[in-house]
């Protein structure tokens, strides 16, 4: 069986379409902080930036999330955070938590942060793969 | 005559004898009153000793073959200025997350507490206790999310197994 265009064949075609966008897949940095006082959210920052170094590690766990039409992976993951965070973690995630009670009187902060982590991502028309490097 | 006088030596024998057994009888209640007022380095009274057992029936053992199940309960609350109860309940859920982070934390690592009283004149004055979890945790589960009334409720498992722990 041939292509449409000629000697090419159809085999090459479908294989190249399956493994060049995980070689050509974007290299993305998130990190996560959320803030929480006193049992309510406070601050709550989500960072996506492109990995200015080609990431080192071996692929683990993917998502696919719903693009809705952009192109933004920080609309995309904003979007669908209930997905996202549960790839978020299998990584580690640190806790920080500082609790005072003056007097009867309690208060408390907790810092919630996932350091910055290397995702490969390939966004397509209406999904994007998100995975996470190891 | 030589009877006689050996008669009065064994009478006055007797005598003294029963003499010093009435002083012994007499002397014993005394002796019995300084025991009681006894110093306390004397070993007179040794009060019964509770010995704390642990129950190992109670608590889950991380051996080779089993794995520690930890589930904790995280609660959230929402803000009172959110726009929808969609929003609402996405930031309460965040901060019940985040708590149940915290307990697992508090659970596995353990928990770094402070304090400090003040006394003045024999009347607390202030009365403080901080306590601090510092973890980092991997590969806990969200098992179930409940939101009721303005509260989030979050149940997460982590499992804990020998392999982990292991150089």
């Amino acid at each position: 069986m041939r292509s449409r265009d000629g000697d090419r064949p159809l085999t090459l075609t479908i294989c190249a379409l399956i493994f060049l966008p995980h070689l050509w897949a974007d290299e993305y940095i998130i990190s996560y902080r959320a803030v929480v006082r006193d049992a309510i959210i406070v601050d709550e920052k989500l960072n996506v930036s492109r990995a200015m170094q080609k990431c080192e590690g071996r692929h683990t766990t993917s998502i696919l999330l719903e693009t809705g039409g952009s192109d933004d992976l920080h609309q995309i993951i904003a979007r669908e955070h209930d997905t996202f965070f549960s790839l978020m973690q299998q990584s580690a995630l640190h806790i920080d938590h500082h609790e005072k009670n003056i007097d009867a009187t309690n208060q408390s902060h907790t810092i919630l942060t996932m350091p910055p982590q290397c995702f490969t991502v390939d966004i397509n028309q209406d999904l994007a793969k998100i995975t996470a490097l190891k | 005559m030589r009877y006689f006088l050996l008669l009065l030596v064994v009478m006055t024998g007797t005598a003294f004898s029963a003499e010093q057994s009435d002083v012994t009888v007499k002397a014993k209640p005394a002796a019995e009153t300084t025991v009681i007022c006894a110093s306390p380095q004397e070993p007179t009274y040794t009060p019964p000793v509770n010995k704390v057992t642990s129950s190992p029936k109670s608590e889950s053992l991380l051996t080779e073959t089993s794995n520690v199940h930890i589930t904790v309960y995280g609660q959230g609350v929402a803000p009172m200025t959110t726009t929808s109860p969609a929003q609402a309940y996405a930031l309460a859920k965040r901060a019940a997350i985040a708590d149940a982070y915290r307990l697992i934390a508090e659970k596995v690592k353990g928990v770094r507490v402070e304090g400090q009283d003040t006394i003045k004149n024999m009347i607390v004055k202030r009365s403080m206790v901080r306590t601090h979890v510092d973890a980092m945790i991997r590969q806990a589960n969200i098992i179930e999310t409940t939101f009721k009334d303005g509260l989030c409720e979050v149940e997460m498992e982590i499992v804990l197994s020998r392999s982990q722990f292991a150089l």
